[in-house]
């Protein structure tokens, strides 16, 4: 038997489907990332039209090497979780350290950039909220990309404890990743750090660092610290490898120092000692 | 109006019998008809709800790629693309036999990729364990570049010739041009994975009559598209596995080897890598655009006279907007070039002319044989490159600190180079198994003809 059905119908779905990168239009709830994984992985890369694509990886257990991969997670965070980054009553030790994404904030290049978010519970603490939220800074900033320097997004991990305070837990440039080994209670986290923010009018400033976080008193404070030379052969070419490294290497710890305000010193094996 | 005329594929259960008349193609290739498109681009993909999806893709006849599966239900799919346009058909094995395209609307698909997620695993902890010894950037890239390639499950329309062509080799350009008339190809595009357009030739017939590149647009989408995404996913992964590593694996927006335009010079007997020349080549009011490391004006091996770039605007986060190594006369003026944030830049960079390939022997200067005047197809000098263009003129220039493996020379005689190249080439061909004899071999030579600088 032949059946005839609306073609046309069908299509106009599949391009719904298959066109729509999501848009920054209006606010929603925001997806809950739950628990029932070992790592998350999270990136979100924005277009200059203010649309973006999201990708979260969790992945099952410490074994695992492939993720599952979500998409379409992340949605507009509502106003008053971005009144709470940049307010002055929301403590936050990276202030310091991404002082242009403050100024850019007080000078109003933000108001009309997309902040996205999902909810991301860091502990089992029911009476406390997180929100991983990210922004396409340099895309609101300077109306392109620089991926020659770092990727097109900023992340904040933005926590409202019981008491209806603000914290910001974390704040980096692009990747963060998750992992299940609560220390105090709370999920460990790794970030990275690029020397350029430290310095910004530096040409000379290259590579970055994966750096993890682990929990205590109250805050995030960083345990390990792995420099990676990545793009110094261009900016660095008359310095050898090892020189490269130290450079990298410099330049992080004392960023670091900057957040958590002291100095340390890294060991061979990466871990960090106050 | 598209028709499925023929589903005898429409059974309830399919067994291996049909899986072997979709094999021979016969039946796909007469799934519909089209009243008025003759000469469409079809594209074609079968999928089964359980374990593993049939995939069938091809260019008018399918070319058919069956893995082992237990499906029953199924649901083809078909993009046609014609005069421009694409139309999007879908039918599964319990509705449609006949579709109407009521509009002729366009609709463009996406990249998606189907991974075996156990080959996915053993992609990741294979190139984490060769780059952790050996940091090849290039093996890492290589490795993930074939296993996309190989995973792919739909494509979006415009970006099948990007697919095909780097399914032909992982270096393989969108356009490989090694004739005048090959330009009648070039289209403009914003999705090619290695360089968009290679121009492999000895050039234009004569200073009046040059072989021109001209108008083209080349936007890098391949950044921040599915393609790139997955990719960069796969190296995240493997960096996850070397956290100690002092470097990464890039993501794809730093995948090296990627020009917008190459010039690559090539005379019958004598190639880019023995000096052969590339004459009367005009490349102009083209425009460029990447947020990543692609090059914009690139050429790297032999040599060019009266080549002329201009008024081309660039602008990229590659460490080359216009680099050209062995020019010997030409112009270069009117190029706008930005960074990728926008700034102005001036990296407009000439070389010294490469030979040798691997053995990387780069010439400063040259001689010319008695009876050799300027003007002639066999004079080797730099000359002073005519424009107002900002340029960094490292033509005889050897860099204060070299620390690759390459080789600087004054004083070359290129004609009796090329004479020489035969007999050593042979040689350098036994050496093949004692690689570490090559430069040995090509330092010989090289002391016939040049100095050591």
């Amino acid at each position: 038997m032949i059946k005839i059905y609306p073609f046309s119908r069908l299509f106009a779905l599949i391009a719904l489907l298959l066109l729509s990168a999501p848009a920054v239009t209006s606010a929603s709830p925001l997806y809950d990332l739950g628990s029932n994984w070992y790592k998350m992985s999270a990136s979100v890369s924005f277009r200059s039209n203010n649309s973006y694509r999201d990708r979260v990886s969790l992945y099952a257990s410490k074994q695992t090497v492939s993720g599952q991969t979500l998409r379409d997670v992340f949605k507009p965070i509502p106003a008053y979780l971005k009144t709470a980054l940049f307010s002055d009553q929301t403590v936050n030790p990276f202030r310091e350290v991404f002082s242009d994404v403050q100024l850019a904030h007080q000078q109003g290049q933000l108001n009309n950039c997309p902040f996205v978010g999902v909810e991301l519970p860091l502990n089992k603490d029911s009476q406390s909220r997180e929100w991983l939220i990210s922004a396409p800074l340099k895309i609101c900033l300077t109306g392109g990309y620089q991926r020659s320097r770092e990727p097109g997004s900023h992340v904040w991990l933005l926590q409202q404890n019981a008491q209806g305070r603000y914290q910001m837990m974390m704040e980096s440039a692009g990747l963060i990743q998750v992992i299940d080994e609560p220390a105090s209670g709370y999920k460990q986290l790794r970030t990275r750090l690029y020397p350029f923010h430290l310095n910004p009018g530096s040409q000379q400033a290259c590579g970055y660092g994966s750096i993890s976080w682990s929990y205590r008193n109250g805050r995030y404070w960083p345990t390990q610290l792995f420099p990676k030379i990545n793009g110094c052969e261009r900016v660095l070419s008359n310095l050898s490898e090892a020189q490269r490294f130290q450079q990298v290497e410099r330049g992080l710890l004392l960023g670091l120092g900057q957040i958590i305000g002291r100095g340390m010193k890294r060991l061979d094996n990466g871990r960090l000692v106050y | 109006m598209a028709r499925f005329i023929e589903t005898s594929i429409d059974l309830p259960t399919v067994d291996n019998s049909l899986i072997n008349m979709i094999r021979s193609g016969s039946k796909l290739y007469s799934i519909c008809e089209f009243k008025g498109m003759h000469k469409a681009y079809f594209y074609w993909q079968i999928e089964f709800n359980d374990t593993f999806p049939i995939k069938v893709r091809g260019l008018n006849r399918p070319q058919i790629d069956i893995s082992p599966w237990d499906g029953t239900n199924f649901r083809v799919r078909l993009t046609v693309t014609h005069k421009g346009q694409s139309r999007y058909l879908e039918a599964d094995n319990t509705t449609a036999e006949l579709v109407e395209v009521a509009e002729p609307e366009a609709i463009t698909n996406i990249d998606t990729f189907q991974f075996d997620l156990q080959e996915r695993d053993d992609l990741i902890l294979s190139v984490a364990t060769r780059f952790k010894s050996n940091q090849n950037q290039d093996h890492a890239h290589n490795a993930i570049l074939s296993y996309l390639l190989k995973s792919r499950e739909t494509t979006q329309d415009d970006h099948v010739p990007a697919y095909e062509a780097i399914t032909r080799g992982l270096n393989h350009p969108l356009y490989h041009l090694r004739k005048s008339t090959d330009l009648r190809k070039v289209k403009n595009s914003d999705f090619f994975i290695r360089d968009f357009l290679m121009l492999h030739t000895q050039g234009g017939e004569s200073a009046r009559d040059p072989l021109t590149l001209k108008g083209i647009s080349i936007r890098d989408g391949a950044i921040g598209s599915d393609f790139s995404d997955e990719f960069d996913l796969l190296v995240q992964e493997i960096n996850d596995q070397n956290p100690d590593s002092p470097i990464d694996v890039y993501e794809f927006h730093q995948l090296a080897h990627r020009d917008g335009l190459q010039l690559i010079p090539n005379a019958g007997s004598v190639n880019q890598f023995m000096g052969a020349t590339m004459s009367h080549v005009s490349v102009r009011g083209n425009t460029i655009e990447s947020e990543g490391a692609l090059q914009g004006i690139f050429a790297s091996d032999g040599a060019f006279r009266n080549l002329h770039i201009l008024h081309n605007r660039i602008r990229t986060a590659g460490k080359h907007s216009i680099a050209i190594a062995g020019m010997l006369s030409g112009k270069i003026s009117g190029n706008i070039i930005r960074g990728a944030h926008g700034a102005a830049t001036s990296k407009a960079t000439l070389y010294p002319l490469r030979i040798g390939g691997g053995a990387n022997i780069k010439i400063l200067s040259f001689s010319n044989q008695a009876g050799i005047s300027p003007g002639d197809d066999n004079y080797y000098e730099y000359e002073a490159i005519e424009g107002d263009q900002d340029i960094v003129d490292l033509r005889s220039v050897r860099p204060v600190s070299n620390r690759g493996t390459a080789t600087y020379w004054h004083d070359v005689d290129l004609p009796k180079l090329q004479q020489l190249y035969p007999t050593t080439y042979r040689q350098v061909q036994r050496l093949g198994q004692w690689p570490h004899e090559i430069p040995r071999a090509w330092d010989n030579m090289m002391q016939q003809v040049g100095t050591k600088a």
